[in-house]
């Protein structure tokens, strides 16, 4: 061998051992996580608007995006037979809210993972988890999952009578105390005949929804009281922060944003109520607003929605994340504009109902699922104890209309033993074009130094002097000219018209005395 | 080759024929029907664009939006059809407004015609076409009373300049009762000023301006002051003729005129709309207050709320939806009309800000709402430029300050009193009628500029202030024509009379 041939041989093996290193070198991990994430598609027979089930399609929607599933929403008669792969990464959701409705659904084939709720099961599902079924009408029903419960009365419901899988929750009959799954799930087959949001099924769709899933871990219930705004009984905010903080709940506000007028003392007043609230151990999260139309510029909502949080930021507040309804996340500019300063996002429930979009959404790096703080404080729980929550939950209550209600509240969740924990012990993080703020481990960091959590002294209006009745210098000249020069000119035309009539007059008299000749 | 010898006699003959068979009244009255076909019935169609406050006259008369991205053209585009309800309307006259007669009386004539499913506004427009060419005839024939020929045609000439201007005849292309002020305003002008020269029969000329003032006063409430001092002016025509039955007509009308006035004004607080509630205090209030928050504690308005300075309810973003609960029982309900002319009335200093606002604004005529309709291929809320001139010579020429409008009102009252005087003097209260006709324009003006400013702040004040628009130009075109027609000093009417 010549030593041409030698170099050429050494170069040919580290090109190969080059290649072979390349080829077991694993994906860069957001790449693997694309291809790991997975999808899901919901199809819905009708959103059941003006039942009781009217929302369901909604939670489903949130509750997946909170474990992190890639969700597309789509009605029935809008499928298409191509649209659900079976592969690994795909599974499918169908809804039955209406019997009548459901026949688009039955027929749907499908070899995946798939999970069916309502009556009407398809027939893969019956086979794979031998399943049975019965209608029952007009019957009062304990609803239980995981140690919590609630009576509720239906008119018409489909039971579990026969089936085979992992079992979550339980319905009893009142009058006959017969009891039935309220869940079943079996190698990537579940089955669930009855889910409304705002009762114990919503939990127990949670469970149903983390096993068929295969998610992992579990969750923490955290307290959030929504519609922060500057008009609120800002007095009040800080006695409800401190109450809770000497009950000690650890709590998040969602706060709404401001455009206009960030000098005013009402602005100062209202970051100084917001310092107050995380000096109480409160968490900041900031709704994203609803424009009024989707006319303008969301670059624009981008922009200013930056500008509040660094007036946030420059007043001592570290916000943690972002809320807003759900249809918010549909819609890539909104996400853009709204929810992309933070990696921490609770999605709430839409104001007004409305078809989801047909794209899909992707889920967000941290999402805990809302639930309604008067829905969860109606469940009964076994002596004292919660169970142990399937995913990070957000109990959240609205902005209360009186005192009164506030106390009532605050009690009724001190002695639920609902325990609450800590948001900030979590890793969040929200960042504004100028600053960053972030949580770990309990701690608070504002641009990478702990926040300071002691309350505001310097009050509004000794920070902020209300602009006094201005001494508007060059305008008040020119308007006391204005006044002078408009008096003259009455004045003057005045006189004229006097004059105009003595003249008249005059001429009149001179031309009489003359005998008509001039 | 056509000689330039020609051409003058063709001139001359026109000219001749023109003098022979149209006079000025009826040239003015072609020239504004051509300007009307032109922009509202030839493609591309001129309208307005809807601000959000179509609804509110459409429902009630039995028409609804058909179009599915209505929505998404308002502020920016005319809309040319709507829908009409094929089953029993349930929705309440939501608006008490005799625009409710012309929309009416339109659905009838696009029923009759076949086109019972889509109304197309420009049955709306024909109809108000119609009566505006007739309206320009009038004003036009009392403007060019004892003028000569040449005159005559050249005040025709510039009453289509002026009342042809595409901001007066754009409105008719729309549901905003503004079209039947302009209509209405001119014919009751026309009216009384034909009645002060005698031109036609007095009971005609008494009922057509009577039934301008009803329909002006009632089409919208903010009116009502109008209608009152329109109302006081009529008691004046009681003494305009000795006949028992004229009187009595006369004074009939004078009562009905102030009844329906107060009965109007009566109706404000209950229709005081939400929008221009929420502009008068954030548009208005607060910000020609020097403390805002003292202004709010005037009304018993939480402090806070005085980040809404200069917020106005289309607002991209806003802290609270402007519609939500909390905004009507925290703020909207705290405030109304009244209490706002409180403010003012007990705060000179922003009461002079306000005005010196609604005196920058009362002499554009054109709004931002746009012109044309989306499949005319324009950008959202693109106005239209032709036919006008006068807006933008206006725009450009007057002096926009309070002080100017203080100036006309006393320069026009310091012009006609001279005739009134010796009128008074000589006893003859039809002579004398001019300046009360004049100055009650003029208040009438000045009124609706104070309705709009306390009403609904510095917020949309061009539409606001439209009866200013119209009054300044019929009073300073008619003392133009008076100037030209050497009429001002009431001597030409003197020596007419002596003739009758």
């Amino acid at each position: 061998m010549n030593r041409g041939t030698g170099i050429k041989a050494w170069l040919f093996s580290v090109i190969c051992l080059c290649v072979l290193v390349f080829a077991m070198v694993p994906a860069p991990v957001s790449a693997q996580e694309e291809s790991k994430q997975a999808n899901v598609l919901l199809v819905y027979d009708s959103l059941g608007l003006g039942t009781s089930a009217a929302g369901n399609v909604e939670a489903l929607q949130r509750l997946l995006l909170s474990f992190g599933v890639k969700v597309t929403a789509i009605a029935a008669d809008e499928y298409d037979s191509g649209m659900a792969q079976a592969d690994p990464n795909h599974k499918l959701i169908t809804v039955c809210n209406t019997d009548d409705l459901c026949g688009g659904i039955t027929h749907i084939q499908y070899a995946g993972d798939w999970l069916h709720i309502g009556p009407v099961p398809p027939e893969r599902i019956q086979e794979r988890l031998g399943l049975q079924t019965k209608t029952i009408a007009r019957q009062s029903l304990k609803l239980m999952v995981e140690g919590i419960s609630q009576d509720v009365f239906m008119e018409r419901v489909t039971r579990i009578s026969e089936g085979k899988g992992q079992a979550f929750g339980r319905m009893v009959t009142a009058n006959d105390h017969i009891e039935a799954p309220l869940g079943l799930v079996a190698d990537g087959n579940a089955y669930v005949p009855y889910f409304e949001p705002g009762n114990v099924s919503e939990m127990a769709i949670a469970y149903v929804l983390k096993e068929w899933l295969g998610a992992e871990g579990s969750g923490q219930a955290h307290l959030l009281i929504r519609g922060i705004t500057p008009f609120v009984d800002l007095d009040r905010l800080e006695d409800l922060s401190k109450q809770l903080y000497e009950a000690g709940i650890p709590f998040l506000v969602s706060v709404s944003t401001l455009f206009n007028n960030m000098d005013s003392p009402a602005m100062k007043r209202y970051t100084d109520a917001l310092h107050t609230v995380q000096s109480y151990n409160g968490g900041i999260l900031v709704e994203v607003p609803t424009p009024v139309s989707d006319r303008q510029d969301l670059e624009d909502m981008k922009a200013q929605m930056d500008h509040f949080l660094n007036q946030l930021f420059e007043a001592g507040i570290a916000p943690l994340g972002m809320t807003g309804e759900v249809r918010k996340a549909e819609e890539n500019t909104m996400r853009e504009a709204g929810f992309a300063f933070s990696d921490t996002i609770v999605l709430l429930p839409n104001e007004k109902a409305s078809s989801p979009e047909q794209d899909a959404v992707q889920p967000f790096p941290s999402s805990p699922y809302s639930m309604l703080g008067e829905d969860l404080l109606q469940v009964s729980h076994e002596n004292k104890i919660w169970p142990v929550f399937p995913l990070d939950v957000v109990v959240t209550f609205n902005w209360f209309e009186s005192e009164d209600k506030q106390e009532e509240t605050v009690q009724k969740l001190v002695s639920s033993w609902l325990p609450f924990a800590d948001f900030k012990s979590g890793s969040h993080n929200l960042a504004s074009s100028l600053h960053k703020a972030e949580s770990l481990h309990g701690a608070l960091l504002l641009d990478g130094q702990p926040a300071d959590l002691q309350e505001q002294a310097v009050s509004a209006e000794d920070a902020v002097p209300v602009p006094p009745a201005q001494a508007e210098g060059i305008d008040r000249l020119f308007s006391v000219q204005s006044r002078v020069l408009i008096v003259i000119i009455v004045t003057t035309l005045m006189l004229f018209a006097v004059f105009l009539v003595i003249g008249y007059r005059m001429y009149k008299r001179k031309y009489y005395n003359s005998g008509g000749s001039l | 080759m056509i000689k330039p010898q020609d051409m003058k006699h063709a001139f001359v003959r026109a000219y001749v024929v023109l003098e022979k068979y149209i006079s000025p009244a009826a040239l003015a009255a072609i020239g504004i029907a051509f300007i009307l076909l032109i922009e509202l019935f030839v493609p591309p169609y001129i309208g307005m664009a809807d601000n959000g406050d179509f609804y509110r006259i459409l429902y009630s008369n039995g028409l609804y939006f058909d179009l599915p991205d209505y929505d998404s053209q308002r502020l920016g585009y005319f809309v040319r059809t709507y829908g009409i309800f094929q089953y029993y309307n349930e929705n309440n006259a939501m608006l008490w407004s005799s625009q409710t007669v012309f929309v009416r009386l339109s659905l009838w004539i696009s029923q009759v015609l076949g086109y019972n499913e889509r109304f197309d506004i420009r049955i709306q427009a024909s109809l108000y076409s119609l009566l505006y060419i007739g309206a320009v005839y009038l004003l036009v024939k009392a403007a060019t009373w004892r003028a000569s020929r040449r005159m005559g045609y050249g005040i025709a000439a510039a009453a289509v300049f002026v009342f042809g201007d595409i901001a007066y005849v754009m409105y008719f292309n729309s549901f905003y009762s503004e079209s039947i002020m302009l209509i209405t305003l001119m014919y009751l002008f026309s009216a009384a000023m034909l009645l002060y020269q005698r031109q036609y029969n007095d009971y005609v000329l008494l009922f057509l301006f009577g039934a301008s003032a009803l329909i002006l006063t009632t089409c919208k409430q903010q009116n009502a002051p109008i209608g009152l001092i329109i109302g006081l002016v009529a008691i004046l025509f009681v003494f305009l003729r000795r006949e028992r039955i004229f009187r009595l007509f006369a004074s009939l009308q004078a009562v009905i005129l102030i009844l329906t006035a107060i009965g109007t004004y009566v109706l404000i607080p209950e229709e005081f709309v939400n929008i221009n509630k929420y502009h008068a205090m954030t548009r208005g209030v607060l910000m020609t207050a020097d403390n805002s928050e003292e202004a709010l504690a005037f009304f018993g308005i939480d402090e806070q709320f005085s980040v809404l300075r200069g917020a106005t309810y289309y607002d991209f973003l806003s802290p609270i939806p402007v519609d939500s609960e909390e905004m009507e029982k925290q703020f909207l309900d705290k405030y109304d009309f009244v209490s706002i002319a409180r403010y003012y009335l007990s705060h000179p200093d922003s009461a002079g800000k306000i005005f010196e606002t609604a005196a920058r604004n009362a002499f554009y005529n054109r709004t931002k709402l746009g012109n044309y309709e989306k499949s005319a291929g324009k950008p959202f809320g693109t106005l239209t430029h032709a036919f006008a001139g006068y807006s933008y010579l206006k725009e450009k020429l007057v002096p926009k300050t309070s002080g100017f409008v203080v100036i006309w009102m006393v320069t026009i009252a310091g012009l006609y009193s001279p005739s009134f005087y010796r009128a008074v003097k000589a006893r003859s209260l039809r002579r004398a009628l001019r300046l009360p006709v004049i100055l009650m324009m003029a208040a009438s003006g000045l009124c609706a500029m104070a309705v709009a400013v306390i009403g609904a702040g510095d917020a949309d004040l061009s539409k606001h202030e439209f009866l200013f628009v119209v009054v300044f130009d019929l009073v300073t075109f008619w003392v133009i024509a008076d100037c030209l027609c050497r009429r001002l000093w009431g001597a030409n009417v003197e020596q007419g009379d002596s003739h009758e």
